[in-house]
């Protein structure tokens, strides 16, 4: 349905209502209406994150390769501004900034409880207006320089990142998001400019405003900012180094300051294969199958408690992005090949007797609940809505996939994802 | 709110959200005699009840109520280890079916009738769950940015009970046999205080009856504590500690006294002085040690209410560290000189109204601010915190400020090599 310009969902069975637009020049626009609530948020990015760091463009067809880093940098800088320090003006608002870079987006976002229209027309402003100098390139070198080294004294992190070593040989998410010392001491401004001309155009970025606003005052903003730029949209080709199908090390082993030796292990998958709302449904499939393989109702995690090989903390994730997709479980243990073995035998039975049917529904209907209870947050509702809608998938769709989910859809996807010949087991001991 | 028997509990309706919480919560001394045995309890307890005699049928149960979600907690506020379980799950009407019941159900038999076989835990959870606390306690110090302020707090309270780790020690948790923690169990049921918080939607009719039923159960008769008596931390000469860790990045954690408690009037100033020295991006640390002289990442403070002292720490280089203590405690300074910006000021004001705000918007922040009220002895509500904040002088700051002094300064630095 069309009202005004912008056009308006309802979704009855959540109680909820969403806005959107599409502008000519190729930027997209959300707003979720949260009655009620105080805490308003809004968020913009762009596909554009740390595994982009070769490019051309329709522009610019020479290929050129940018210092690890950058994306993450970029993101870092843009907060200031030619007479002024953004962060500073939403402070003076009362409203709370932050930004993220993962491995291919950058996203900035604020939320607020009052000044919301002032705080908005910042964030549609700065992300566009880059101030780079010399002098504020450097400064920025020693506070990157130590967000590394907190992430170096991190083994989570650093676990994650040995793990997508084994997956991908050549791959750029083998690389640190921030990059090295070594790395962003080759960032200039000029190179800053490059990038943020590149990835920072309208086309390439989406905006969501989540909480109790008028959808008239939002979009005009919009239409007013970044909705009526004159940008032609720009095409990127993005240059990423390809992968074997299989994983690059079947098992490594690294040393940290840990209490407790820990594991992570998973798939390797083919990406680029399914997208949209194809992409979406297997993404919950294969999030349903592993809470049914090793959920803390089954018997497998049962089984590895009471023999004291793990201790509570098992956890699985699923990734399924435009140039990369893999499963990964982590968790603690005393003995990772074991833990490892039981799962796979676990995989394997199932394969050969099908998987049980009240063990099935009995994890959707949480899995439900759990949804309809995610959008008490304003914050991480628009958050995750945000995330989605990269993918052409809105988070409202995402939820009514779950009820076209059927026992028959995960067998045929638990014997197309979990291909022992793309297993891989990373090792962290104690020192 | 109903009290009686050493049990509060206490309904925050809330029709904004699809989520109900019910939390229960045990309120005790925090002591090395006991600690563990707290910490251990509800991880054993977590195990099976009578009428779910494995997590195996807990976690099914949880499944069937639409994934409601329970969770064990072991917190340390003050001189106080509270523990306890929460439960947060889509509210009846939204699922047409009467879950509230269950999981109260669930709750009390989880707490109050654990799985015993000959009069004890069952064995082999008791032992399962000893090795699990133990690798807890040994993997406290994966995090080294978390565990920097374990230490500091250690050195900064040394012999008081606020230096001891709210999950128990090595030492305790060996000699524990399954005879003593059950022994602690029954000694605990009939001596402590507890309480329960319900959030959302509960009609007068459940609130009722869950009360009833947990008097019941309970089969005792004791007086119900006052909760909020605190201990201030006194001042004294400044104290340096430096430790070698397996560390890249250099963890400064200062720990100040203050003097003020939530109790008193300068409680408020209080926290607006430590939202412009180092909570939040308006402040001086952000602006200094960050902005200006790049030497942090993360460079904050941050008031902790129940000891009446206040920290500040950032990672740094390895060879920053005088620099960067001397950059901090001068940023203090300023403050008490009052060496303060009208930005500053204000917007330091405005991110504490804006967080307040936000509380109503999280089921578990409110329910959180009205527990640490209630430990805290403050009367204050969200509403008149805003207005309190709003209506403060910069002269009060400044002398609320002055009474802030350093105590205790905590490095966290690398190994170096073995000297002869």
């Amino acid at each position: 349905m069309i009202s005004g310009q912008f056009s308006k969902i309802d979704y009855p069975s959540f109680g909820e209502t969403l806005f959107h637009k599409k502008y000519s020049n190729g930027f997209s626009a959300y707003f979720i209406k949260k009655k009620g609530f105080t805490k308003m948020f809004a968020t913009i990015g762009t596909r554009y994150g740390s595994i982009d760091n070769c490019f051309s463009t329709s522009e610019e067809t020479t290929p050129i390769c940018v210092p690890d880093g950058i994306a993450h940098f970029l993101e870092h800088k843009l907060f200031e501004q030619k007479d002024s320090n953004v962060l500073q003006k939403f402070a003076a608002l009362g409203a709370n900034p932050n930004a993220y870079t993962s491995f291919d987006r950058t996203a900035y976002h604020f939320t607020c409880t009052e000044n919301f229209y002032e705080s908005f027309d910042i964030l549609l402003e700065y992300v566009r207006n880059p101030y780079f100098t010399d002098d504020n390139v450097e400064k920025e070198k020693g506070i990157i320089a130590q967000e590394i080294d907190m992430y170096l004294d991190n083994p989570d992190w650093m676990g994650y990142f040995c793990f997508l070593r084994n997956l991908y040989q050549n791959h750029p998410i083998r690389l640190e998001i921030a990059g090295s010392k070594e790395s962003i001491a080759k960032i200039d401004k000029e190179l800053l400019y490059k990038c943020h001309n590149t990835f920072y155009n309208p086309s390439n970025m989406i905006l969501v405003v989540a909480g109790d606003l008028e959808e008239d005052l939002v979009f005009s903003q919009i239409a007013k900012t970044i909705g009526s730029e004159e940008s032609a949209p720009l095409k990127i080709n993005r240059i990423i180094e390809k992968d074997s199908e299989v994983p690059f090390l079947k098992i490594s082993k690294h040393k940290f300051d840990v209490g407790m030796p820990r594991f992570l292990a998973g798939y390797k998958e083919s990406a680029g294969v399914v997208f949209g709302m194809d992409r979406a449904k297997r993404e919950i499939g294969i999030k349903l199958l592993y809470s049914m393989i090793l959920g803390r109702s089954s018997d497998l995690y049962e089984e590895l408690y009471e023999e004291g090989l793990i201790n509570g903390t098992i956890s699985s994730e699923y990734m399924l992005e435009d140039d990369f997709s893999f499963s990964c479980i982590s968790g603690d243990s005393i003995d990772a090949e074991k833990v490892v073995g039981k799962i796979l035998q676990k995989i394997a039975m199932l394969k050969k007797n099908g998987l049980d049917n009240e063990v099935f529904q009995r994890v959707l209907k949480a899995r439900k609940g759990r949804n309809l209870r995610s959008l008490d947050s304003v914050e991480s509702f628009g958050g995750s809505f945000f995330k989605l809608i990269f993918n052409d998938c809105n988070l409202f769709e995402y939820f009514e996939l779950y009820d076209k989910i059927t026992i028959e859809y995960l067998e045929e996807l638990l014997n197309n994802h979990f291909d022992e010949s793309k297993f891989t087991l990373t090792k962290i001991e104690p020192l | 709110m109903f009290e009686n028997n050493g049990c509060r509990v206490m309904l925050f309706e809330n029709k904004k959200f699809k989520t109900n919480s019910i939390s229960i919560s045990m309120v005790s001394e925090l002591q090395k005699e006991t600690a563990t045995q707290n910490a251990l309890l509800l991880e054993v307890l977590g195990r099976g009840c009578e009428l779910f005699s494995t997590s195996k049928e807990i976690s099914v149960e949880l499944e069937e109520c639409f994934g409601a979600n329970l969770a064990s907690n072991v917190d340390k506020h003050g001189d106080k280890q509270v523990f306890g379980f929460s439960v947060s799950y889509p509210a009846d009407e939204f699922v047409n079916a009467n879950i509230t019941k269950r999981l109260m159900t669930l709750m009390l038999n989880v707490i109050f009738k654990p799985n015993l076989r000959e009069g004890l835990f069952v064995e082999d959870f008791f032992n399962q769950e000893k090795e699990n606390l133990r690798q807890e306690i040994e993997g406290l110090k994966d995090d080294k940015k978390d565990y920097a302020h374990d230490r500091l707090l250690n050195c900064m309270f040394e012999g008081e009970p606020y230096s001891l780790c709210e999950l128990g020690d090595l030492d305790t948790l060996e000699k524990l046999t399954n005879q003593d923690l059950y022994r602690h169990y029954k000694q605990l049921l009939k001596s402590v205080q507890i309480v329960v918080l319900l959030s959302g939607r509960f009609s007068n009719k459940i609130v009722e009856e869950f009360s009833v039923n947990l008097n019941d159960i309970l089969e005792r008769d004791i007086e119900t504590q006052d909760l909020g008596k605190l201990a201030l931390k006194t001042p004294r000469e400044i104290f340096e500690k430096t430790e070698e860790f397996d560390v890249t990045q250099g963890k400064l954690e200062i720990g100040f006294t203050t003097e003020t408690l939530p109790s008193s009037p300068d409680f408020i100033p209080l926290v607006v002085t430590n939202a412009i020295f180092g909570g939040g991006m308006q402040s001086k640390l952000f602006t200094v040690v960050r902005e200006q002289e790049s030497l942090a990442y993360y460079a904050v403070s941050a008031i902790d209410k129940f000891k009446g002292v206040m920290f500040a720490y950032a990672g740094i280089d390895l060879q920053h560290k005088q620099k960067a203590q001397e950059l901090i405690l001068s940023q203090l300074s300023k403050v008490q000189n009052g060496e303060i910006s009208d930005f500053e000021f204000s917007a330091s004001k405005k991110s504490i109204i804006n967080s307040l705000r936000a509380l109503g918007d999280s089921l578990l922040a409110e329910q959180s601010f009205y527990f640490n009220q209630l430990l805290t002895k403050s009367k204050l509500s969200i509403e008149e915190m805003i207005s309190e904040i709003s209506e403060i002088k910069i002269e009060e700051v400044v002398r609320v400020a002055k009474k802030i002094k350093p105590h205790t300064v905590y490095f966290m630095t690398e190994k170096t090599g073995v000297a002869l």
